[in-house]
């Protein structure tokens, strides 16, 4: 539902963008409204960006908070003010999008469908339901007072200026809610006259929920900006007003964002920027983050050293853990190179055996001299030979490393093991990926160290490898897989090195995400079920496990039978090779 | 002459427009691919690019046209083809195209073994322009071809046979589009043989002219929310809200058509654009962008003045 929810959101958004153009302007789309009636909810994106376009929404909404400061009364005001903007705006986009009459038509019908009982309560509501029923209907036969104030309103379709409009509301106010207003407390100028100062000094704390703080001003100012294009909240509020007004500020979560924003920030100084878009961040989270891993987040990025935010610590530990897996390569430098010789050597012969480029006889090509003689006597031409590559010999391999904690006390051999795999792919010109993945807090990181087509050199970069936090095996296998299944390589190979623990249990924090709790043979269950999900989807996955022997019954349940126990690094290529040999040997 | 009209109606510069008549004049067409020089689907329009690409013509270089989707690339080819009076070639490249495709293959006629040849072949015989399609697709056995072809030395060997020169007239129109899927970075060396054209995107001017001469009956207010609507849906994958996928003109400009055999405006568009985005959610943005330009009862009599 969730999901789904964050679908609409950007839907409506995107409606708003389409009308106003600015792709910048912050918009908060009504989804409950959505789900209510989607034409309502789509008319008043429509609205909303129309009115971002024609008008400064800020002057407004400043206007607003002002004569709320002075004591207007805030239901009515805004009632008011968006059945005003809605005159104001709506013939001039109508004019510019032939489609928005219809869209229109079916809103008014639908509001006045939900919303005719608690609109004929009240004066203004009566006003409002003459007005749509008169955009339904094209003429509505209504009592000389109320024509009189239609005609009023429809006056707004003429103006162009924001000014106007904040005019407008203000003479109507004063004339139909609080006869008295300019008398009690002032005309529209004294009410512009308010400044800055003032207002930052208000508490607003009648207006908003106490879980706001500082700029409270500024999040009223949004909530304001935002209600005044929306019809249905208004009028809710006008019926229901004690406990509607409730549950209305509550959508002003600013700690939430602020919290996530934190959040986020934190994970940038510790892994470094990531090399996603926005959006296609967005995107990948939706996909990916469901069921048991929803409330997580996906973090791509390709290190800190590659792009660290500031020189902070984690730079400066990262670089040094850098060296030290490089000393660790320069330790045992002869046997990662026999290694990756053996490996290279081994997945170069299957390979060779795959790679008979099958001949086909053609009517073109390289002759064949003893098909010659069929020249004039037969009317079969195929005298040539043409080569035929198919395309099914490709191979894509992701290589994916437990990053987590608990690796850290055999972090270089980890780093050792990725690396003579990745080398030995290179060599056979096999296009690969590298990534880590760890979890901290509710985002799992997954750091890049090449993407498929890199050259050889970016191998060097699995030496940037470094360990930390709690590690949500299935999300991350997810994670690679999706980008691996988009592959055009007919055979696509997981290699999974990981110590067969996956665990992520984050303590309890307030005001942030808190996903489930990731551990145990309900860890283990999930793991294996993303495994044997991507065996079903044809991808061969292979389990290289790095860890303590007590932890391999956890890893059989996770892999079942193709997975590999490397107890010494010496014969770590052979065990790999014969495992690759025969996937690359399988598919012949 | 007919052909140049259009650049005389876009100001392209009289000088230019001179030279490319005593091109023509020179190089005479031959009979047997008379047949190759073919008038485009519609004109290309944009006064710069037009001039850019006819002074590279004319100075005997090769063109490589780079630009998102729906940015005329091939238009522009196919014009420059029809502008300079040459018969035009279309490769297209692909993971199979190999040196044998473009250059030629032994091939067997009236019992003799004889070259097949490929369409650079002809192409440097005759004189033809060769629109390279999604050069960036090309495999090195391919380039290697296109090296020696497109630079100073202007000829092919083909092995077996002889070393042929390329024609004078003909010249190499590569496009190419980055972001697709497969696509790769072109090499360095083999970019160093063209000059550069980076599309611009359409504006509302040149999708009014487009559409004015695709649809010369079609009502203005209706052809306004249709250029409205390819205008929303490229800003729209600017900002990275949707894919590329939706953003096809070739596709508007086909649903139009159909709606002139009497198919609802909106039906069309749904076939045109709507249908492109697989994703689902895409798909709604996509639609919600067209609801408010295309209301759902338009029939062919709200966008053609007669039919």
């Amino acid at each position: 539902m969730e999901e789904y929810q964050l679908e609409i959101e950007n839907r409506i958004k995107n409606l708003i963008w389409t009308v106003c153009g600015d792709y910048e302007l912050e918009a908060k789309p009504d989804v409950e409204g959505f789900l209510r009636s989607k034409y309502i909810a789509l008319y008043d994106g429509i609205k909303q960006g129309a009115f971002a376009k024609y008008f400064d929404k800020e002057e407004l909404s400043m206007y607003l908070i002002k004569k709320l400061f002075i004591h207007g009364d805030e239901g009515s005001l805004m009632y008011l003010t968006q059945m005003c903007i809605q005159e104001a705006v709506e013939n001039r986009i109508a004019k510019e999008r032939s489609g928005v009459a219809a869209i229109r038509q079916k809103a008014c019908r639908d509001i006045l469908e939900f919303n005719f009982d608690q609109m004929v309560k009240s004066p203004l509501g009566q006003l409002k339901i003459a007005v749509l029923k008169e955009k339904v209907e094209g003429s509505y036969m209504v009592s000389k007072e109320i024509r009189k104030k239609m005609d009023m309103l429809y006056q707004l379709r003429d103006v162009t200026m924001t000014r106007e409009i904040v005019e407008h509301v203000d003479y109507l106010y004063n004339l139909w809610i609080e006869p008295d207003y300019e008398q009690l407390y002032g005309t529209l100028e004294q009410v512009l006259a308010v400044t800055m100062e003032e207002l930052t000094e208000y508490s607003w704390k009648d207006f908003l929920s106490e879980d706001m703080y500082e700029d409270a001003l500024e999040a009223y100012l949004e909530k304001v900006g935002n209600d005044m294009t929306n019809s249905q909240a208004a009028d809710a509020d006008e019926d229901e007003k004690e406990d509607s007004g409730d549950s209305k500020r509550k959508k002003v979560t600013v700690i939430d964002e602020e919290m996530l924003k934190k959040v986020y920030s934190y994970v940038e100084l510790n892994f470094g920027k990531t090399y996603l878009s926005p959006l296609e961040e967005k995107r990948m989270n939706f996909q990916l983050c469901k069921g048991l891993h929803s409330d997580c987040g996906l973090y791509f990025t390709d290190g800190i050293l590659q792009n660290p935010v500031t020189r902070n610590y984690q730079y400066e530990y990262a670089r040094k853990q850098k060296d030290k897996n490089k000393y660790a390569y320069y330790d045992h430098h002869r046997i990662v190179k026999q290694n990756i010789n053996i490996l290279t050597e081994i997945l170069k012969k299957a390979i060779v055996m795959r790679n008979d480029v099958s001949d086909i006889l053609s009517d073109r090509g390289s002759l064949i001299p003893s098909k010659l003689w069929k020249a004039g006597r037969t009317s079969d031409a195929k005298l040539f030979q043409k080569e035929d590559k198919s395309d099914d010999q490709d191979f894509v391999v992701d290589v994916l490393i437990d990053a987590s904690g608990s690796q850290r006390p055999r972090q270089e051999k980890v780093v050792l093991q990725a690396y003579i795999i990745m080398q030995a792919l290179s060599n056979a010109r096999i296009p690969h990926r590298t990534m880590s993945f760890c979890t901290f807090w509710d985002h799992t990181i997954m750091q890049r160290y090449r993407e498929y087509d890199d050259d050889k050199a970016a191998n060097e970069r699995i030496f940037e490898f470094t360990t930390s936090s709690n590690n949500r095996d299935g999300l991350a296998i997810r994670a690679a897989a999706s980008s691996l299944m988009e592959r055009g390589e007919e055979k696509k190979i997981l290699i999974l090195l990981s110590d067969g623990r996956p665990y992520d249990v984050i303590l309890n924090r307030p005001n942030a995400r808190n996903p489930q709790p990731y551990q145990g043979a309900y860890a283990i269950k999930d793991t294996g079920f993303e495994v044997r999900r991507l065996r079903n989807a044809g991808v061969s996955v292979l389990g290289v496990f790095a860890g303590e022997e007590k932890d391999l019954e956890a890893e059989k349940k996770i892999f079942g039978k193709d997975f590999a126990y490397i107890r010494d690094i010496a014969n770590f290529s052979k065990i790999v090779g014969r495992y690759l040999k025969k996937q690359l040997e399988d598919n012949g | 002459m007919n052909e140049l009209k259009f650049l005389i109606d876009q100001d392209v510069d009289a000088g230019m427009i001179e030279a490319v008549k005593e091109f023509r004049n020179r190089y005479a067409v031959d009979e047997e691919v008379d047949y190759r020089v073919v008038k485009p689907m519609m004109p290309f329009y944009g006064r710069e690019i037009l001039e850019m690409a006819i002074a590279g013509i004319l100075q005997g270089e090769n063109l490589l046209l780079t630009g998102a989707k729906a940015t005329g690339k091939n238009v522009l080819a196919e014009n420059l083809a029809y502008i300079f009076h040459r018969p035009s070639y279309n490769i297209s490249f692909h993971v199979n195209t190999n040196s044998g495709d473009l250059i030629g293959t032994d091939t067997f006629v009236n019992n003799e073994v004889q070259l097949r040849k490929g369409s650079i072949y002809q192409c440097a015989q005759y004189g033809g322009f060769g629109i390279l399609d999604e050069v960036n697709m090309a495999k090195n056995d391919a380039v290697s071809v296109l090296h020696a072809t497109l630079d100073y030395r202007r000829s092919i060997d083909v092995p077996g046979y002889d070393k042929i020169d390329l024609h004078d007239a003909a010249r190499f129109i590569g496009t190419m589009n980055y972001g697709y899927a497969g696509t790769k970075e072109l090499n360095e060396a083999l970019v160093s043989r063209f000059l550069v054209i980076d599309m611009p995107k359409q504006t509302e001017d040149t999708l009014g002219r487009i559409f004015e001469q695709m649809f010369p009956n079609g009502k203005r207010e209706a052809m306004k929310q249709f250029i409205g609507l390819f205008m929303d849906l490229q800003l729209k994958a600017e900002n990275g809200e949707i894919s590329t996928k939706a953003i096809d003109l070739r596709g508007m400009l086909a649903a139009i058509k159909t709606v002139r055999c009497g198919l609802s405006p909106a039906a069309a568009i749904s076939m045109g654009i709507i249908n492109k985005c697989f994703d689902g959610f895409e798909k709604e943005i996509v639609n919600d962008v067209v609801m408010t330009r295309i209301p759902e009862n338009w029939t062919r009599s709200d966008i053609f003045i007669t039919c």
